[in-house]
């Protein structure tokens, strides 16, 4: 394919042409016939050659395993084979997406004789969590002035599913963690029995254990008198995250994408719950995806979450109204419902009080002003967009909590704060079965 | 990413390019000045350097603003002849003479010139040397005319003019030219500008290699290009000079022309064809 600068200087050399013909001054027209048959030979040649040699090439991609881990980088392979006999000089380089960085030898130039082989080793680094494509692998080859393309497409794909980073399932895990938890956490509940927080002081009475005894409070009204501490009861509540997984999670550009910032959250929000014994389960969901993991008290299910989310990218349209009665199906009714959306699908909210079951839901609202690029080019967008969007987002916000539905607005760096805050409120408002 | 801006060194490359068309503006201007406006053709050769050093915003509009204060002139002028005006403004009115004229004419040449030797793109190198020379020849052309017929400068360039749009409709007409002007006068400085031609040439095929020796370029198929490009080129000439004698250069160049720009977009569709083995 000639390019536009190219028709543009065989336009020019044509009109020189004649131009020199209507003036009629031999050197001029001479001149002008170098100079339009160095450019039209150009062209002719490439055809000929390396623009139909192009199509003699292959390639694969490969690696050793399809899996790999958020932050982590991984060696991939590019083998590219010329069929034809003629030697070929072209141009390549990987198609992917762009949550991966990518080093070493992804794009170049290279020269393949006929027959031969040339294999290329570069890395991956993945920003984002999710299943993604590595391909086709682009070649194109141009003539030596740089004036014609021809571009092929060699369709070699391989899939690369990303799961979350070690670091994001650690943090979660860590016994430090779960101690702030344990400690500072709010575990209210008016019932005495077995757990960790002091609930009241009662006069001792056969049959109790003796670990229960207040010592310090022996003989504190008679001087015999004996009292046992009473300590307050964990009751178990499940917890379902309820993940929209449509396209308007995928806002977001390079390693900053809603639904990653939401999986890597939830992800330690799961492990911080599951620390304090409650269940934890999952419906990511959309109108192409429906994937519900019943809660678990071990993390089993969390496990099943991360590799389920690695394997899956955010495509088409979510409904809360869908979600709240799929929740309604498969859940017992006490439980606590997290749902987390980007509310970008124009749907009809008022009548979400008539769907919810019994349980306890709170709804997440993203604000996607967080994930809008961050650069000197974009300052005046963010700066238009930033009330525009925080009022739509709150406009949300007011429509689901007049519907019955708790919720609040959320951005990039608040997630995780306010999803404890409404996990330690629906804990200190259980009042059981 | 391949960087396809000229860089500075393409630039030095441009003055050969545009050898051809300074030889014949310094002929033209040693010939023309007694002619010319010099303060309004100082102001139409400052035009391509007050574009270098204002900011890029403005670039864009220098010669429409320019274009602009010349008609405003002229009317300024027209209007202090018929009386609306007061003759104290005539320092800022352009008369419509012919020192305006000549002026503008060389100006366009030079403004021509100037761009093409700072442009980076070889299509417009290429194009604007075009435009150059062809102003320029025509200047060469009528100063002849003057010398030789002792018409006025105005009249022998209207000459030219009537010369060249009668051979190209005996072109079309009668499939022949009949009145080449420069076919028809010989040039004085004729082996300078063969010699500027043979430099500009060569400085196109330099400025298209060294843009070439980038990454990834093939220099052995630009050497391929190069050599069949001036067989063709001498053949093609040889060719019209051969047909001119029965009046069939015109359709011997637009038969050249044409084959080529088919067979450019035959063997260009015929590449689209996937290997198969």
């Amino acid at each position: 394919m000639i390019r536009k600068t190219g028709y543009l200087i065989l336009s020019a050399a044509i009109y020189n042409l004649f131009e020199s013909i209507i003036i009629g001054y031999d050197y001029y027209i001479v001149f002008s016939f170098v100079v339009f048959f160095i450019f039209a030979s150009d062209f002719l040649i490439f055809n000929v050659t390396d623009s139909r040699n192009v199509y003699n090439l292959e390639a694969t991609v490969t690696t050793k395993s399809d899996s790999m881990r958020k932050y982590g980088k991984k060696d991939l392979f590019i083998s590219i084979t010329n069929r034809g006999s003629r030697r070929i000089t072209f141009h390549y380089y990987v198609v992917t997406s762009d949550v991966f960085k990518l080093g070493g030898d992804y794009q170049g130039f290279l020269t393949v004789g006929g027959g031969e082989t040339s294999v290329k080793k570069f890395s991956i680094t993945a920003e984002t969590i999710g299943k993604y494509e590595i391909g086709p692998l682009s070649v194109y080859a141009e003539d030596p002035m740089h004036l014609a393309i021809e571009k092929v497409d060699i369709n070699t794909r391989l899939e690369i599913k990303v799961s979350p980073s070690v670091e994001e399932s650690l943090s979660g895990r860590s016994e430090r963690a779960s101690n702030v938890l344990f400690y500072n956490g709010v575990h209210y509940n008016k019932r005495a029995g077995e757990g960790y927080d002091f609930y009241l002081l009662r006069p001792y009475a056969p049959g109790d254990e003796i670990r229960y005894v207040a010592w310090s409070r022996l003989g504190y009204q008679n001087g015999d008198d004996i009292y046992v501490k009473q300590m307050e009861e964990e009751r178990i509540i499940d917890t379902v995250f309820v993940i929209d997984f449509g396209s308007g999670m995928n806002q977001g550009n390079g390693g900053i994408r809603i639904y990653d910032r939401v999986i890597s959250n939830v992800i330690n929000m799961s492990y911080r719950i599951r620390r304090n014994q409650d269940g934890v389960g999952f419906l990511i969901m959309s109108d192409e995806t429906k994937i519900f993991i019943r809660p678990e008290r071990n993390s089993t299910g969390i496990d099943r979450f991360q590799k389920s989310v690695s394997e899956i990218r955010p495509s088409g349209t979510f409904s809360v109204t869908d979600a709240l009665r799929e929740v309604g199906k498969k859940l017992r009714k006490n439980a606590i419902v997290f749902i987390i959306s980007s509310f970008a699908y124009g749907e009809d909210l008022s009548r979400l009080y008539d769907e919810k079951r019994g349980q306890r839901v709170y709804a997440f609202v993203i604000n996607p002003f967080d994930y809008i690029v961050k650069d000197a080019i974009n300052e005046d967008l963010r700066r238009s967009l930033f009330l525009k969007q925080y009022r739509i987002s709150r406009a949300i916000s007011d429509v689901l909590n007049s519907e019955g539905i708790k919720s609040v607005v959320v951005g990039n760096h608040d997630m995780l704060q306010k999803l404890m805050i409404s996990y330690n409120y629906a804990k200190m408002t259980n009042q059981g079965e | 990413m391949i960087d396809r801006t000229g860089p500075e060194i393409y630039r030095v490359m441009n003055i050969g390019i545009f050898a051809p068309s300074l030889v014949m503006f310094y002929y033209v201007i040693t010939n023309v000045y007694p002619f010319m406006n010099i303060p309004f053709f100082v102001f139409l050769a400052a035009l391509p350097f007050l574009r270098i050093f204002l900011p890029s915003k403005y670039k864009p509009v220098v010669y429409v603003v320019a274009l602009l204060l010349i008609l405003l002139s002229i009317l300024l002028s027209l209007s202090i002849q018929i009386g609306y005006v007061s003759s104290r403004y005539s320092f800022a009115a352009l008369k419509p003479d012919l020192g305006l004229f000549v002026s503008g004419i060389t100006g366009l040449g030079f403004i021509t010139m100037l761009e093409g030797i700072i442009s980076g793109k070889i299509y417009a190198n290429i194009t604007l040397l075009a435009f150059s020379v062809l102003t320029f020849l025509d200047m060469i052309a009528a100063i002849i005319v003057f010398r030789e017929t002792g018409y006025s400068f105005a009249t022998s360039y209207f000459y030219v003019e009537m010369m060249e749009y009668y051979a190209l409709y005996s072109l079309i007409v009668y499939g022949y030219e009949s009145t080449l002007p420069l076919a028809t006068f010989t040039v004085p400085i004729w082996q300078f500008i063969l010699a500027s031609f043979i430099v500009s040439i060569i400085s196109i095929f330099l400025s298209i290699f060294m843009r070439a020796r980038k990454e990834g370029s093939r220099i052995d198929a630009l050497s391929y290009v190069i050599f069949y490009g001036s067989i063709l080129g001498v053949g093609g000439f040889y060719l019209v000079v051969t047909l001119q004698r029965f009046s069939l250069q015109f359709l011997a160049i637009a038969a050249i022309v044409v084959s080529m720009v088919i067979a450019i977009e035959k063997t260009g569709k015929n590449s689209r064809k996937p290997y198969k083995s």
